[in-house]
């Protein structure tokens, strides 16, 4: 159960680092490309110094799209968090009575025969 | 009746209330649109993994200190909450950062140096983890998280210090009813946060207490 728990422990952590580590790939990519690319940089002049701006619907798309993984990942990281708790709670729990009620015999036991 | 699960409970509700105030009790900011409803958990998540941090930084001092147990469980606990919250936030900047600043990933000093605090953080984790319980692994993880704690400052004062793309002072200028959804969506997150280190530390403590338990039965049974 420890191992298994550990594994899942492993495996997890890995993924929440092969999750963190994909922008700064991306981000590598990026800097090779051209920035002209980019849809709306943090350089460019502010929306009301480029008079009738319009937000393309692919940027609109893109901050939706952004806005439901962002909120995705946080519940998957609680909940999941939560779950695997929750598990290992049950377990350990689980495991405690059992054996506090094995050495509970053993003892029991163990005093018969003394007496 | 336990405390503990009408707690659950409640911050479970609290939860959905959070994404009522995230989504709409607040209006849609005008340069950044839908995406920045993302600063509604995305800011609170990086206060927390501080906390998280700090409590950890305390219990390592403690546990150096006095060598009692519940210290190093407290600072392991809290190491672990700490680290899903940093997750969340190395996760939802490069979400948010895509379609604000058009590009996933900059290497300026806010950036990278919670990057790094919480790479210090996975070690210690890892080291918790496969590295055994004994004294001398409790020692050098509590060592982690008195070095690993303090680049919370680093962190925090990075974007004043050594002016990068990301932006400071936020919460100060944000409107009033955004200040109201993100402060009471902190007080949400910090009671889970709460109930997690809590709940954390009675898995340890439980942990703890089997492994006893183990060896007592094999000297009872070698008896």
């Amino acid at each position: 159960m420890r191992t298994s728990s550990k594994r899942l422990g492993l495996a997890a952590l890995m993924l929440a680092g092969a999750a963190s580590i994909m922008p700064l790939a991306a981000g590598a990519q990026e800097a090779e490309a051209p920035a002209a690319a980019a849809p709306a940089t943090a350089d460019a002049p502010p929306p009301a110094a480029q008079g009738a701006f319009q937000v393309s619907e692919e940027l609109e798309a893109m901050r939706y799209r952004h806005l439901w993984i962002a909120y995705g990942v946080i519940w998957l990281f609680v909940f999941g968090f939560v779950w695997r708790n929750w598990k290992l709670e049950r377990a350990t729990d689980r495991e405690l009575a059992a054996l506090e009620a094995r050495i509970g015999d053993l003892e029991g036991a163990g005093v018969k025969s003394d007496g | 009746m336990k405390p503990f699960p009408i707690a659950t409970a409640l911050s479970a509700l609290g939860l959905f209330a959070a994404h009522w105030l995230a989504f709409d009790f607040v209006p849609m900011e005008r340069t950044m649109g839908a995406v920045q409803r993302i600063f509604y958990f995305h800011v609170p998540s990086a206060w927390l993994c501080y906390l998280g941090f700090l409590m950890c930084f305390v219990g390592s001092v403690g546990y150096l200190w006095t060598r009692r147990g519940r210290w190093d469980l407290f600072a392991l606990a809290s190491a672990e909450v700490g680290l899903i919250f940093g997750f969340i936030v190395l996760i939802t900047g490069p979400l948010w950062a895509r379609p604000a600043w058009g590009a996933w990933w900059r290497w300026e000093p806010r950036l990278v140096s919670m990057a790094l605090m919480v790479l210090i953080f996975c070690a210690y984790w890892v080291l918790r983890t496969y590295g055994g319980s004994g004294e001398g692994v409790k020692r050098f993880a509590a060592i982690l998280g008195v070095f690993g704690a303090p680049n919370i400052v680093f962190v925090h004062l990075a974007v004043r210090k050594w002016r990068g793309t990301h932006p400071d002072q936020v919460v100060a200028r944000s409107d009033s009813d955004m200040r109201v959804a993100l402060y009471s969506i902190l007080a949400i997150m910090l009671v889970v946060f709460v109930l997690l280190v809590v709940q954390r530390y009675r898995i340890h403590k439980n942990a703890f207490r089997v492994r006893a338990l183990r060896r007592r039965l094999s000297r009872l049974g070698a008896m």
